[in-house]
């Protein structure tokens, strides 16, 4: 008898446990899941990088910094949308209007978004242009360098 | 096995890079102003519809043929007079039967895709395309210029041709003034993003394919 009524309190005992750990485990899930995420994927953690893409426009009139901007912006908004836009976040860092080349700083994730869509920009208010991707770096400083012929 | 594939196609792409074997199979109509834009992108070959006499000395130029045929009939008229080791042969189907007949044709290199005749390849066409290993030709500037229904229509297709039934893609620029012409680069990225493949897949629609076609025909693709 007793050791009936030990082995049905233990049993119920043990199923109220595992209730309570189930709930607990079900509503903690999102920060274990985060938990383990962080553990195995390392790129999850890493802050957003910039990526500096050295670009070189032939045109058969002097373009001006606005119109480059407007321009890429408009073709991009066109292909990725409002959201691709904000989360690549292009910006023409650094125009050479002499040169007819620029620096478009950009979200790495979206590096080779941004040269897909270069071929689209065919002309800048009406001024014929082509746009040529030279080269991407990872400062400011080496853009810079690659644009005025310093290294390759 | 997967990683042996995976790096195996890591090392070609790299190697194709450092090359730089591109080659544009589809320019309307060259002038000096295009082939010097060309040669500054870094194609090595280029397959021309029109040409200027010597407009380009600096690449490979090819010739090409781009038929436009209504039925089989017309199809095959028009393939009568074309001469097979000097011309590289490009269809516009705009019937089924056409589309099946340029599929069969052995004097028939390519089919294009656009935006009229996206509606005539279906499943059949995918089959007998892979029967007679007849590759798909992609030109951005006809998916630039194209409608926005059009565009839906080839991105089914171009979806279907790679992920479905895994054969070779062409693509070319269909360029005829200099602001037309892609980059190579560009046009890897734009097939990338577009068909959600991975560059170095996507650059072998620009180098490896349209290369052995050319090596096929019995050309040679570098000076």
């Amino acid at each position: 008898m007793n050791i009936d009524f030990l082995i049905n309190s233990l049993s119920l005992v043990l199923a109220i446990a595992s209730l309570i750990i189930a709930i607990l485990v079900y509503s903690k899930y999102d920060r274990l899941k985060k938990l383990v995420l962080a553990r195995f994927i390392k790129q999850d953690r890493r802050r957003i990088r910039k990526r500096y893409v050295v670009l070189r426009l032939v045109s058969s009139d002097v373009l001006k910094k606005e119109e480059v901007e407007d321009a890429l912006s408009k073709v991009f908004i066109r292909f990725f949308g409002e959201a691709g836009y904000v989360k690549a976040n292009p910006k023409l860092v650094f125009f050479d209007e002499k040169r007819g080349s620029c620096i478009v700083r950009i979200n790495h994730v979206y590096v080779r978004a941004l040269v897909s869509i270069l071929w689209m920009i065919r002309d800048i208010n009406g001024k014929q242009c082509l746009v040529i991707p030279v080269k991407t770096t990872g400062t400011i400083r080496k853009a810079h360098r690659v644009m005025y012929g310093l290294t390759t | 096995m997967k990683t042996t594939l995976k790096a195996s196609i890591r090392a070609r792409f790299l190697a194709i890079r450092k090359k730089g074997l591109y080659i544009d199979f589809w320019i309307r109509s060259l002038d000096s102003a295009l082939c010097n834009t060309l040669v500054e992108m870094g194609y090595s070959a280029i397959v021309v519809e029109k040409t200027e006499p010597d407009a380009c000395r600096d690449i490979v130029v090819f010739e090409k043929k781009v038929i436009e045929a209504f039925s089989r009939k017309e199809l095959l008229s028009k393939l009568k007079g074309v001469s097979r080791g000097k011309y590289i042969v490009s269809v516009k189907p705009r019937s089924v039967e056409s589309a099946r007949v340029a599929a069969r044709d052995s004097r028939v290199d390519s089919i294009i895709l656009d935006g009229d005749s996206a509606r005539f390849i279906d499943k059949h066409q995918f089959n007998l395309m892979k029967q007679f290993h007849k590759p798909l030709e992609f030109s951005l500037n006809n998916w630039f210029r194209t409608s926005l229904n059009s565009r839906v229509s080839m991105y089914r297709v171009l979806y279907l041709h790679i992920h479905r039934y895994g054969l070779p893609l062409i693509t070319s620029s269909g360029a005829s003034v200099w602001n037309e012409a892609v980059h190579p680069k560009s046009a890897i990225n734009f097939l990338s993003q577009l068909i959600n493949v991975p560059p170095e897949v996507s650059i072998q629609y620009i180098s490896v394919y349209p290369r052995d076609i050319l090596v096929r025909k019995g050309f040679e693709v570098v000076r």
